[in-house]
């Protein structure tokens, strides 16, 4: 028994590949590095937090904090909603946060014996910090990319 | 289907479950014949200057074939100073130090701590060095031998003393333990130390305590080895370990951290007893002792001291509703 015709068979065929097309198209979530899914209007701040080369020093250069908060005043009066673990090994951090402008902090410090450190420009030598900062503007569904300088 | 099919599948499914009843028949013997087998455990440490090795035997049940349980406490008892480490050089030279009656050791007088002797020698062992143990029962002339090489060092990267540097415990970022590599290194734990002061009706007493962090069995070849621990895993140790008290003010001051490292013997140790079992029916223990049950191993530890949290993490633990109850002042209170 012949169910279908030849027009109602192209019809059929026609509506098979536009639903499995359809299923294809299927937006992917926005993750971060841990591959969880972000809320709706959420972006991440992508921070390559590099340690300076200091021709006195090549080593001791160590990575103290890199912290975030909504406004330079905020960072004038240290308060930040966020401080992130920072590392020795760990150079790109990513921070997820709501669409917006914040600032960010990272701090650094030297741990090298003798007048290494001075010579390097850190105030008081040995666990002398060296401040940078920067302003971000967040897009929900990006990455934005920054790169702390220091002196 | 005809008759005659019908009959000779009958006759088949009997032959055949005659011969499934017939295997089941096996006689098992439920306690095995008594059997001297001495259980030796050592774990040379690079970082102390004394060396212990424990000695035992395996264990059945006290109140039975107690001739036989006096008789292997004995054969124990004859290895006093019968048991040395030997070092093997580069070169081919050997070394020896023998070890000395130390302790005796016996939880109870139950069916799973048997007699147990501790002997210990003073000797700081080499990392990636190979060395020899021998522990020898002269009434049953049983040579128990071994040999291994020892761990080699492992750097630890985070956490780190750095001037400044705080630790967040954040419930929405974890904190990574790193570390190096090492030849012969399998096993890993880390242990933090979390010192606070503790009011209660105007006293203030300091206190310690201590969250093991999982064990980590790792056989790779990688630079660098790490180990995420959540926030919130943090938080909950806490809760975990403090008690709840009323009327009671906590402060937190410094955080310590213990890393421990064994070598891949301890790591296969530990992992046996998650082994599919074994045919007879029977878990599966790693030994890498010849005629004896235990472990010969190498373990070593690093220690960091007088890392601070930082000022969110202390708010967190204050506000957290995990922690809450636990009585934490915030960063800007005091007692």
């Amino acid at each position: 028994m012949k169910i279908f015709n030849n027009r109602l068979w192209k019809l059929w065929i026609v509506l098979v590949v536009g639903f499995v097309l359809n299923g294809c198209v299927e937006e992917k979530p926005f993750t971060g590095s841990e591959g969880v899914p972000l809320p709706e209007n959420y972006g991440i701040l992508e921070v390559e937090f590099k340690l300076p080369v200091y021709q006195v020093i090549q080593n001791g250069i160590r990575r103290v904090d890199l912290a975030v908060c909504n406004s330079m005043d905020e960072m004038y009066r240290d308060i930040f909603f966020y401080h992130s673990n920072v590392s020795d090994v760990k150079q790109i951090y990513q921070i997820y946060l709501p669409e917006g402008r914040f600032y960010y902090q990272a701090i650094i410090t030297c741990t090298c014996g003798g007048d290494s450190c001075i010579q390097a420009g850190f105030p008081y030598g040995y666990g002398g910090l060296k401040f940078a900062f920067d302003k971000v503007d967040i897009i929900k569904g990006e990455i934005t990319r920054s790169q702390p300088s220091f002196q | 289907m005809n008759r005659s099919i019908k009959s000779g599948l009958i006759y088949i499914s009997c032959l055949l479950l005659i011969q499934v009843s017939q295997s089941c028949e096996e006689n098992i013997q439920v306690l095995a014949p008594p059997e001297f087998i001495p259980v030796v455990y050592c774990l040379l440490d690079p970082q102390d200057s004394v060396q212990t090795v424990r000695v035992s035997r395996v264990f059945q049940d006290r109140n039975q074939l107690s001739v036989w349980e006096q008789k292997y406490d004995l054969y124990l008892e004859d290895s006093l100073n019968k048991i040395y480490l030997e070092q093997i050089g580069d070169q081919g030279e050997h070394k020896t130090w023998n070890f000395s009656y130390e302790k005796q050791i016996r939880l109870s007088n139950d069916s799973v701590f048997a007699l147990t002797y501790l002997f210990t020698t003073v000797y700081r062992p080499i990392f990636s060095s190979n060395y020899s143990l021998y522990v020898y029962f002269p009434d049953t002339k049983t040579m128990v031998s071994s040999k291994i090489q020892t761990l080699s060092k492992v750097q630890l990267i985070d956490p780190a003393f750095v001037p400044g540097r705080k630790i967040v415990i954040d419930p929405t970022q974890p904190y990574v333990i790193r570390w190096t590599g090492a030849t012969g290194t399998s096993c890993y734990q880390g242990i933090f130390y979390i010192n606070f002061l503790e009011e209660e009706s105007g006293q203030i007493t300091g206190k310690t305590i201590s969250m093991p962090m999982t064990i980590v069995l790792q056989y790779s070849d990688l630079p660098v080895l790490d180990q995420n621990v959540s926030g919130i895993h943090l938080l909950q140790s806490l809760k975990d370990h403090i008690p709840v008290k009323e009327g009671v003010r906590r402060k937190i001051t410094t955080l310590d951290f213990s890393f421990y490292y064994g070598g891949t013997e301890i790591a296969l140790f530990a992992n046996s007893g998650m082994n599919p079992k074994g045919l007879e029916g029977t878990v599966v223990d790693f030994s890498n002792l010849d005629n004896a049950r235990g472990i010969f191993s190498s373990i070593s530890s690093i220690q960091v001291n007088g890392l601070t949290l930082s000022n969110q993490s202390i708010d967190t633990v204050a506000m957290h509703p995990l922690t809450k109850t636990l009585n934490f002042l915030s960063s800007h209170e005091d007692f």
